[in-house]
């Protein structure tokens, strides 16, 4: 029986449960990974015994690894087991990144790449959205092992991927004191044009760009290319995804091909516990891991 | 025309910009140019990295250096240490012994890679002789074969350093690092490298002050290393002036559990400097700044001309001050007694906001004294305000040069920037500034608010030093203490407030005094122009007014005893 493994992220959003729910009605898999952040245990507690009851209903196997997510060598440790002794032998992996900090995301796949295997990625709308879903960010890090091949001679170019708000980037701003900023964003989100209040130490070498930061597809990886590679000779690349989860994965696909691009996150500090309700429609992805 | 008070970080404007712009401050560019060991200590904006790069080897030969830094030949070496390099943390994967020898071959070749870019630019003086020479010396020292050809030896050294940065790199992302490799230590490569160009006829016996930039930025390990390498006292070949943001918070031990000491191993200068009056340190050097900006871009009026004050506002305020010279007369205060001048400059300007209608308008914020002390001593501060200014005069007359800014521009642009800061303080505080809580952000906005509203009142009832406008805090051993210092840390690190060191009125010795950004001020109408002295509140107050919002009570006479007459504030 081919070994079918769901691996999954602990949130107190209902459709990391919901989510669980939809991917064991679609499709028979043998085991269920839950990543589950210690810190916010009694938050995740009770959508977490859910999805247990879930999977033990269908009779899949279900496990939790619980860690601190914002300890990055524990992290790293800790996808890299996943990936070398749990996921080694399984015949398809489904990874579903709703509720998975990029941090996970980018280090499970970075672990799962040398085998150059496939994986599919899965992302589930919620239903409906709150005004706010994080703040309180903290000091922008570089994720272990994405974070590209930087130089000592080099000014930085930080590339962010942007959701309506560019509060984040501000913070990536102050970190990395980028010479050259370009800030990709959905034409249509709501504060397009908001880098004009941005103070003019930033404004002045920063580029706003109409793009879509959720597909993922290689057409738009060849226009995200287009727009980094004239900056990879000249500067230390620093990309960072600020908006919609997908682009993550965009990120993830440009750093397989540009050893030099950095991947960067910034971990909130408070997290809207009712940011979204439900669930709405999923997508999945197929991706290939390794060097492109 | 093209806006004279840019104000981009140093390292992104033009080289020539950079250099038509800077101000030598003769306080401390002795210092720049001398074989000792230099920390220059400065909040951001302050004009660290522009000092550095200024005396860098490249910028030196774009400004045709005097012919006394040639006969000194003191080649500076700008290292910046806020490139992503510093951020990465691969190397946390590691025991602490490889992490410390990782940290340690990164540091050491952006040195080389530096130095390599920065000497490329004198590589025509060498003789052919020399080149060859340093081609030898260099592989030597890298441990790689003396390339072919005869290329550059400095656009070699640097093409092998950043591969050995590379190959670092990649063999930690791949968990290839073993304990025992051999790395590229600081006496074993940068060492051997300075001694071979001291060795040729160009460069015999120079010396090279490697210029670190932004060293807060360094791990723990570099920090450390970095202190190691200052706590050299044999200056000959190299020495290291090295620029930190937050000098207070910096730890300065070295790699092997010392310490360094202040005038033993270094000297420090503060580019934090308190700014009083128009003769001070700070506001010399800002109507530099201003002066040379101006007539760099054809003005040739100077700075009091180009940002003149509101006459209606000068004459109240003279009428004012004429009120205090007759109050100090008949207080029995000879005029031009020391009395009488203290009476004056503390009343003068107090007496034209007490005298004000309270139902007026807040006053105008004009005149380039006011944009001076508005600054709170940070050139950023200055140059911003400036900069608006010039493109709002320029834009009101339909986009000529500028001869002046009006007030009411000026005081347009004031009054709109310090709502900005309020509305970074009030609502944005927790995006801006990371790991601060929104339950922070809103303590500070409480604890600003009740410290203006406290100046104010100050300001208005006060009887002996109605001007102060900074504080220092009492009663450190109170339990609410490290609550309002941590509050401060963060309002400091959104440079709301700016903390100095002053001399201490209990006992002599040395304490922190706090500097609110006078930005803030225009917002409650209150004086930019602050007087010497601090007022003293106690921790639990300054607690109560950031966690409960209780105001701060002004004691109207004892609130400045024991505070002396005139401070270094």
């Amino acid at each position: 029986m081919p070994e079918i493994v769901l691996i999954t992220v602990a949130s107190w959003e209902e459709r990391f449960a919901l989510g669980v729910r939809r991917s064991l009605s679609q499709e028979n898999f043998t085991d269920v990974v839950c990543l589950a952040s210690d810190r916010y245990a009694d938050e995740t507690s009770e959508r977490r015994t859910a999805a247990r009851f879930l999977a033990s209903e269908a009779g899949v196997q279900y496990e939790e690894w619980q860690f601190d997510f914002e300890d990055q060598v524990e992290c790293y440790h800790k996808m890299s087991a996943l990936a070398q002794e749990r996921l080694a032998r399984a015949d398809r992996v489904v990874l579903d990144v709703s509720t998975a900090p990029r941090t996970l995301v980018w280090m499970l796949l970075g672990a799962l790449a040398p085998a150059g295997r496939e994986i599919i990625i899965r992302y589930s709308q919620a239903a409906e959205y709150d005004d706010w879903q994080t703040t309180e960010e903290g000091e922008p890090r570089l994720i272990i092992n994405r974070s590209g091949i930087m130089y000592p001679d080099k000014p930085t170019c930080l590339v962010a991927l942007c959701g309506p708000e560019i509060s984040r980037a501000e913070k990536m701003f102050d970190r990395f004191e980028p010479r050259k900023t370009l800030i990709l964003r959905d034409r249509r989100a709501a504060n397009y044009g908001e880098i004009k209040r941005l103070p003019n130490e930033y404004g002045g070498a920063v580029q706003e760009i109409p793009f879509d930061n959720t597909d993922t597809s290689d057409a738009n990886l060849s226009r995200l290319e287009e727009l980094v590679l004239p900056q990879i000779e000249g500067h230390n690349v620093v990309a960072a995804s600020l908006g919609p989860k997908m682009s993550a994965i965009l990120l993830f696909k440009l750093s397989q091909r540009y050893e030099q691009v950095g991947l960067s996150y910034v971990v909130s500090g408070q997290h809207n516990l009712a940011s979204t309700s439900g669930i709405g429609q999923s997508t999945d992805l197929t991706l290939r891991l390794g060097k492109q | 025309m093209r806006n004279p008070f840019e104000y981009d970080a140093a390292p992104n404007l033009d080289p020539q910009q950079l250099i038509d712009w800077y101000i030598e401050d003769f306080n401390y560019s002795r210092f720049m140019t001398s074989r000792r060991n230099l920390i220059i200590n400065g909040e951001r904006g302050s004009g660290k990295s522009m000092t550095l790069i200024y005396h860098s080897l490249t910028y030196a030969a774009k400004r045709q250096a005097s012919e006394s830094e040639h006969t000194e030949r003191i080649i500076g070496i700008y290292v910046p240490c806020n490139t992503p390099l510093s951020s990465k943390e691969e190397h946390r994967l590691l025991p602490a012994i490889s992490q410390m020898r990782i940290a340690e071959a990164n540091l050491t070749l952006s040195i080389v890679t530096n130095l390599a870019r920065e000497m490329k630019y004198e590589a025509a003086r060498l003789t052919a002789g020399d080149r060859e020479f340093l081609r030898r010396e260099f592989a030597f020292a890298m441990e790689v074969e003396v390339p072919e050809g005869d290329g550059c030896p400095f656009d070699e050294l640097r093409r092998q350093a950043r591969a050995r940065v590379r190959s670092i790199q990649l063999r930690l992302q791949g968990a290839e690092f073993d304990q025992g490799d051999a790395v590229d230590t600081f006496l074993m490569l940068v060492l051997p490298i300075l001694e071979a160009i001291r060795a040729t006829e160009a460069f015999r016996d120079a010396h090279f002050s490697l210029l670190i930039d932004d060293a807060q930025d360094l791990n723990e390990h570099q920090r450390r290393l970095m202190n190691s390498w200052l706590g050299y006292r044999e200056n000959s070949v190299f020495s290291i002036k090295m620029a930190i943001a937050g000098i207070r918070t910096y730890d300065f031990s070295t790699a092997h559990g010392g310490s360094i000491l202040e005038g033993h191993d270094y000297v420090t200068v503060d580019l934090q400097r308190p700014v009083q009056n128009k003769d001070s340190e700070f506001g010399q050097f800002a109507r530099n700044v201003i002066a040379k900006r101006l007539l760099n871009a054809g003005i040739t009026v100077p700075p009091d001309s180009f940002f003149p004050v509101s006459k209606a506002f000068a004459g109240r305020l003279d009428k004012a001050k004429g009120q205090a010279e007759a109050d100090a007369v008949a207080r029995g205060y000879t005029p031009g007694s020391n009395q009488y001048r203290d009476y004056v400059y503390k009343h003068g300007r107090a007496a034209y906001f007490r005298n004000r209608d309270p139902k007026a308008n807040k006053p105008v914020y004009s005149g380039f004294g006011t944009i001076t002390h508005l600054s709170t001593g940070v050139i950023r501060n200055l140059l911003q305000p400036c900069f608006v200014m010039f493109e709002r005069q320029t834009s009101k007359i339909g986009g000529k040069a500028p001869r002046e800014v009006e007030p009411d521009v000026q005081d347009d642009v004031v009054k709109t920037q310090s709502d900005r800061l309020w509305e970074l303080i009030e609502n944005n505080l927790e995006k801006r500034l990371p790991n601060c809580t929104v339950e922070d952000g809103q303590a500070i906005a409480r604890l600003f608010t009740r410290l203006a509203e406290y100046f104010r009142e100050r300001l208005l009832h006060h009887a002996s030093e109605p001007r102060v406008v900074t504080f220092i805090i009492s009663e450190r051993d109170h339990p609410d203490y490290p609550r309002v210092e941590r509050l401060l840390l963060l309002a400091e690190r959104a440079q709301v407030v700016y903390v100095r060191l002053g001399t201490s009125k209990k006992g002599g010795g040395r304490e922190n005094y706090y500097v609110p950004n006078r930005m803030l001020w225009p917002r409650y109408g209150l004086d930019a122009h602050g007087q010497h002295g601090r007022a003293s509140l106690r921790a639990q107050d300054l607690w109560a007014a950031a966690n409960a919002n209780t105001p701060l009570a002004l004691d109207r006479e004892a609130d400045s005893k024991g505070q002396g007459s005139l401070f270094d504030a």
